[in-house]
């Protein structure tokens, strides 16, 4: 064929395509929501499946959400990351959970109520009869055995929420008894956690799960799971594709509480960058969006069709001075450190100015942190803080850290911002991103002098974070690779309050802690950022929990 | 000919036990902890759960003891299983692998049909402004990182204008077609569904062009100086010289020669293309097994790097095979060397 | 080779110009030019990078890590020709200091792969045998890898810096460098000249120097000529997903991942990557001349 020929082929075949290109894009200017499935939007009207066309009718039943999603499995006693509380929380129900809008009270799903002893060990949970499975099985208290057994036997990420539980007792089909090893004012807390949630023990038993000592080498229902939800909540998992969607449709035998699920179908799409999300939410073929940043919300504000918020959230990141990996910092280098970080422009440059710097090491918000000031940037104080520490004229340092976008803040940035207040007060750190597999080991090895870290809370209680940077002694936290640091003044507060039931009494403990803690000042908060809430105008409840991320079940499209 | 793919075959597993003992060696050398990846700072600090971890991995016998036994189920097909998923790395690669392959074939299909048709062209009109032009367009292509031409025509091209979809193999609403080849393009066909195909297609548009693009550079400059070489040699001389058409001369004499020497660089360049695509995949969230070797690495997934390593190097190691048995087919003097 | 016209026309271009050095000199550019314009503009370019990589750190108004978080992510303006990035550092300073970056990178990775990759292809050349099988197997194992994928591994294993990701790069591009060099061993040690010269007593040391480096040397220059632009693209590439340069250095790659981060904000990815794409085009322009150079027949 004559060369002129293969080019004037090419160039209409060039033409066709750029044609096809922007007809659909035409098509693609978003109106409003999207309907049902390709499938059906195919058969109604034979365009191009390009853009979020309002189908006829604009029944409004399909909800996408798009996440970074990073599940590794749906196995609520084997899984221990983000999406999957979301998931969780949606497909399967715990004991009880936390009250909208609330942080410390509990309110019942499975269970209708339920009694504390005095002394803060024995739980009984008395279920409400109603409670059944997606499937119609009824719900009784050999299932909630069974659930928690397996979460505390299968010894994987999320085992420890049963820390401290001696034994459970179905004392009859809709009363549970639980027996702790020691007080413990925050176990219902942990009940709240998505890991704690109920599946259904004959199904899961069917296909392979045990809940006896040994499931971690037995136990075979992963794989079962990971394909089938055994829940009895909202919804309930249509398809699992790994690192491409999640689909749920609504359950039909759902018992209560309400609401009942607003939708016949969400989806969750794994769409990885923030700027694919937003384009996607403003044409409007996706309905919310869970991984904008901030500097990207603030641009997203003037668009109409398009809500977005900034809310609290409870995560945070901090930095961690170790002087036992480090004898120069010594407790006045690292109150000079904590005074040198100019911490509104560091809320500036990696957050936009949208979030917090909380107190100490303990979300804002939570019991006894609005008690205590935080700490002010002052360079000159933090000057002579280093002089009295034994290093007037500034060292050398590596300042390590995980190489991650955590809640939306770019740990690059972070780490370059504190190196650069540092260097204001004669401290030179030089960077040191790692991987955050490596890192993880480094850190609780002890082995990193100067490092930036990140919390989020496993459930929503001071507690938590007290046993975890309150050098209390405990195995495995910051206490140990610190160098066996104990503080024996919040040791015994921490007691008191673990006894004390009555939440300003606690607050009041607290506040001395986080004096402490402050003073003391081995983990230095950074920003506790805020979350942004990014989603359709015509979409309802996109809220954010502090115990499950996001109940899929609330959210209703209108 | 035959002894000769027969000696190249046989240094095959040679080659599978270089290639496993440098990814094996190189792999465990990463400091730092797996587990904490995979628990959590909180799980990772319970004694317990670390121990009952290290056994289930396998991760607490001598590094000896654990390369004989990933060898040995790696003859059996068994790449071991991913820290990550949790499930067989084979598993992973499989799933990931038909968006790789489905981004390759793109990409070559831009690349070499182009690339030999520019060349030919390049070569016709030897010297002059036209040849130039075409030499800067390849030259073009692989001076640009492959990345960075990512992000600009996604910005401009999604971002600003909105003509193509941005990352991603669909648009977020559509289902994935049922699996039979893993090419989506392909398997949309397959069930049937046409607006489903031009979606995939669609999203394919431009990490295809970019990672083309990048490669045409070689195929160009091949296709142009062997189609010289040849135009130059005695028989098109002669043919010519019979009066035949410069069109005749060039198909039956010309391009048919200078294709062989451009079928082996387009073999070789597919090596090329695996490297790129890891970076053009990372740009455009493409879930093959580029992604995949990034997120293993970042995770410190020790099999899932190993099978990424492995599955890479043993795809060249095929095509170069290739290549060389074609070259072999196509110039009788190897032949019988 | 030029034909007689040819070169009765150089006489006269000659007798034009006079025979002074610069003359001649005046005289090679624009016969160079002449033959291929870009060569020259590849060359001219690449002085240029390399006047600013020496000179930069003395004139830029801004230095690389001077933070201005009140004046973050602007569009170009007068003050910041290319804006600023999230931490309000200047775009155009660190890309102009980035060049101190990888242009010795890039030299130091073809130095020394192609120091390894000599000493190893000549010897592998010249004893055969046993050794020559071992290395070349060598060689094709360590080519099976897509280069980035073995420099990630690599770089993953020794951990993120530039030291580490030239130690990568240089372990993946040595092989190059010791298959073309026993590629011309294995071509000129049969060759008359040389069984000529070891007849009359030449010693290995001096066949080697004398017969058959200068015939490698070509090839050689070629290859490393156009694999500058491969090591500056690979580098960067390390860099972009995290294997690289560390912050803040202002390494290219670096600098495009950055602006990866902030999509919208285009100028903080632009100036790296004209940078980028500046050098390892007259880098491939200049290979090119090379090529043409050392082998007219290429035309």
């Amino acid at each position: 064929m004559p060369r002129s020929a293969i080019c004037r082929a090419l160039g209409v075949l060039a033409v066709a395509l750029l044609f096809a290109a922007c007809s659909s894009s035409n098509n693609n200017a978003g109106k409003g929501s999207n309907a049902g499935g390709a499938a059906t939007k195919a058969a109604a009207g034979g365009s191009p499946v390009a853009g979020g066309n309002t189908a006829p009718g604009g029944s409004g039943k399909t909800i996408i959400i798009a996440r970074q999603t990073d599940l590794s499995t749906l196995d609520p006693e084997n899984s221990f990351c983000d999406t999957c509380q979301i998931y969780l929380s949606a497909v399967y129900q715990t004991l009880v959970t936390l009250k909208p809008g609330s942080l410390t009270e509990a309110v019942g799903e499975i269970a209708r109520s339920w009694d504390i002893s005095p002394d803060l060990t024995t739980f009984t949970f008395h279920l409400d009869p109603a409670a059944k499975f997606a499937n119609g099985d009824p719900l009784t208290s050999a299932d909630v055995k069974f659930s928690l057994q397996r979460l505390k036997n299968l010894k994987a990420g999320p085992a420890f929420f049963m820390d401290g539980v001696k034994t459970i007792d179905g004392v009859d089909p809709q009363t549970v008894k639980f027996t702790l090893e020691g007080p413990d004012s925050a176990f219902l807390m942990k009940l709240m956690a998505p890991y704690s949630v109920i599946v259904d023990a004959k199904v899961v038993q069917a296909n392979g799960g045990t809940d006896a000592e040994g499931a971690d080498k037995n136990d075979k229902a992963k794989d079962y799971l990971d394909a089938h939800s055994a829940g009895s909540g909202p919804y309930v998992l249509q398809s699992w594709t790994r690192n491409t969607e999640v689909r749920l449709t609504a359950n039909p035998n759902y018992w209560g509480p309400p609401p009942n699920p607003q939708a016949q179908t969400v989806v969750i799409k794994d769409v990885k960058d923030a700027a694919t999300q937003r384009q996607l939410l403003e044409r409007g073929d996706i309905d919310v969006a869970m991984n904008i940043t901030h500097d990207v919300a603030t641009q997203m504000q003037k668009d109409k069709d398009v809500s977005v918020q900034f809310v609290r959230s409870y995560d945070f990141l901090y930095l961690e001075a170790n002087e036992k990996a480090d004898p120069r910092l010594t407790k006045e280098v690292r109150q000079a450190i904590a005074a040198a970080i100019d911490y509104p422009g560091l809320i500036q440059a990696t957050v936009g100015g949208h979030g917090i710097q909380p107190s100490t090491t303990i979300p804002q918000g939570f019991l006894g942190t609005d008690l205590v000031p935080p700490v002010k940037t002052d360079k000159a104080a933090a000057k002579s803080l280093l002089a009295k520490g034994g290093q007037p004229n500034g060292f050398s340092i590596k300042l390590a850290y995980p190489n991650q976008v955590l809640y939306g803040v770019d740990m690059n940035v972070l780490a370059q911002k504190v190196a650069a207040d540092l260097a204001a007060i004669g401290i030179t750190a030089t960077l040191s991103p790692l991987e955050i597999g490596p890192w993880g080991g480094d850190y609780s090895g002890g082995s990193l002098p100067l490092t930036l870290a990140y919390w989020a809370p496993d459930y929503p209680d001071t507690s938590e974070y007290v046993s975890w940077f309150g050098l209390v002694g405990t195995p495995g936290t910051p206490s140990e690779w610190l160098g066996n640091v104990v503080n024996d003044q919040i040791v015994a507060l921490n007691k008191q309050a673990a006894a004390a039931a009555d939440n300003t009494q606690r607050a009041q403990i607290y506040k001395q802690v986080i004096q402490q803690m402050q003073d003391a000042s081995y983990d230095i908060p950074l920003v506790q950022p805020d979350l942004v809430l990014a989603n359709r105008s015509n979409i309802q409840n996109n809220v954010y929990s502090p115990c499950c991320n996001l109940l899929l079940g609330q959210l209703v499209k209108q | 000919m035959a002894i000769y793919i027969t000696r190249r075959l046989l240094l095959l597993p040679v080659l599978l036990v270089g290639l496993s003992l440098i990814t094996f060696v190189v792999s465990h050398k990463i400091p730092g902890n797996p587990l904490v990846a995979q628990l959590g700072l909180r799980g990772a600090s319970n004694p317990q759960t670390v121990r009952t971890y290290r056994k289930k991995w396998g991760l607490d016998r001598s590094l000896p003891e654990q390369y004989v036994a990933y060898v040995g189920n790696l003859l059996h097909g068994d790449f071991g299983r991913s820290l990550v998923s949790q499930r067989p790395v084979s598993e992973d690669l499989k799933q990931y692998m038909p968006a790789t392959i489905e981004l390759a074939v793109a990409s070559l299909i831009v690349a070499a049909v182009p690339g030999l048709l520019l060349g030919i062209w390049a070569a016709v009109r030897a010297n002059t402004v036209t040849d130039s032009a075409i030499r800067l367009i390849a030259l073009l292509g692989s001076s640009l990182p492959v990345f960075w031409l990512g992000l600009i025509v996604l910005f401009l091209l999604y971002g600003r204008l909105g003509w193509l979809p941005g990352p991603g193999r669909l648009s977020p609403y559509a289902t994935p077609p049922p699996q039979v080849t893993g090419l989506y393009t392909v398997d949309s066909l397959l069930a049937g569904k046409p607006e489903l195909f031009w979606d995939a297609l669609k999203h394919l548009v431009l990490p295809a062009f970019v990672l083309g693009w990048s490669t045409m550079g070689v195929i160009t400059r091949m296709s142009r100086s062997s189609l010289l070489d040849v135009l130059k040699t005695d028989y098109v001389r002669t043919a010519r010289a019979k009066g035949l058409t410069p069109l005749t001369v060039l198909r039956r004499h010309a391009v048919r020669n200078a294709i062989v020497p451009t079928l082996t660089v387009t073999s070789l360049a597919f090596g090329g293309l695996l490297a790129g695509a890891v970076l053009t995949e990372v740009v455009f969230s493409w879930p093959g097994i580029g992604q995949y070797a990034v997120q293993s690495a970042d995770n410190l997934d020790v099999p899932g790097v190993m099978g990424v390593t492995l599955v890479a190097g043993l795809l060249y190691v095929l095509v170069n095979l290739l290549a060389d048995i074609l070259y072999a087919l196509f110039d009788p003097r190897i032949r019988y060397a | 080779m030029t034909t007689p016209a040819e070169d009765a026309a150089g006489t006269i271009a000659l007798r034009q110009y006079g025979t002074s050095v610069p003359a001649r000199l005046q005289h090679a550019i624009d016969r160079i030019w002449a033959r291929n314009p870009a060569s020259c503009i590849g060359a001219l370019i690449l002085l240029a990078w390399l006047a600013v990589a020496v000179s930069v750190p003395l004139w830029t108004p801004y230095a690389s890590n001077a933070q201005d978080v009140a004046h973050r992510l602007q569009g170009p303006s007068l003050h910041h020709l290319m804006g600023t990035d999230t931490l309000g550092r200047d775009v155009l300073s660190r890309t102009l200091l980035g060049s101190r970056i990888s242009l010795p990178v890039a030299v130091v990775v073809i130095a020394v792969s192609s120091v390894i990759g000599t000493a190893l292809g000549t010897i592998s050349g010249y004893f055969g045998g046993a050794i020559d099988e071992v290395m070349m197997r060598v060689v094709d194992i360590t080519l099976a890898f897509p280069a980035i994928v073995l420099a990630m591994a690599i770089t993953a294993a020794l951990g993120p810096s530039l030291t580490h990701a030239m130690i990568a790069m240089v372990a993946v591009w040595w092989p190059i460098y010791a298959r073309l060099m026993r590629g011309q061993v294995l071509t000129v040690m049969p060759q008359d000249h040389v069984l000529a010269a070891r007849a009359l007593g030449a010693g290995e040391l001096r066949l080697m120097a004398r017969h058959i480096f200068p015939v490698a040397l070509g090839p050689m220059v070629v290859q490393a000529t156009t694999d500058f632009g491969a090591v500056v693209l690979l580098t960067a590439g390390l860099s972009f997903i995290g294997l690289g340069a560390v912050p803040p250095s202002p390494e290219w790659g670096a600098l495009i991942s950055d602006g990866r981060q902030q999509f919208y904000q285009w100028w903080i990815a632009t100036a790296p990557g004209l940078a980028i794409l500046s050098v390892v085009l007259s880098f491939n322009f200049l290979g090119d001349a090379v090529l043409d150079f050392l082998d007219p027949r290429r035309r």
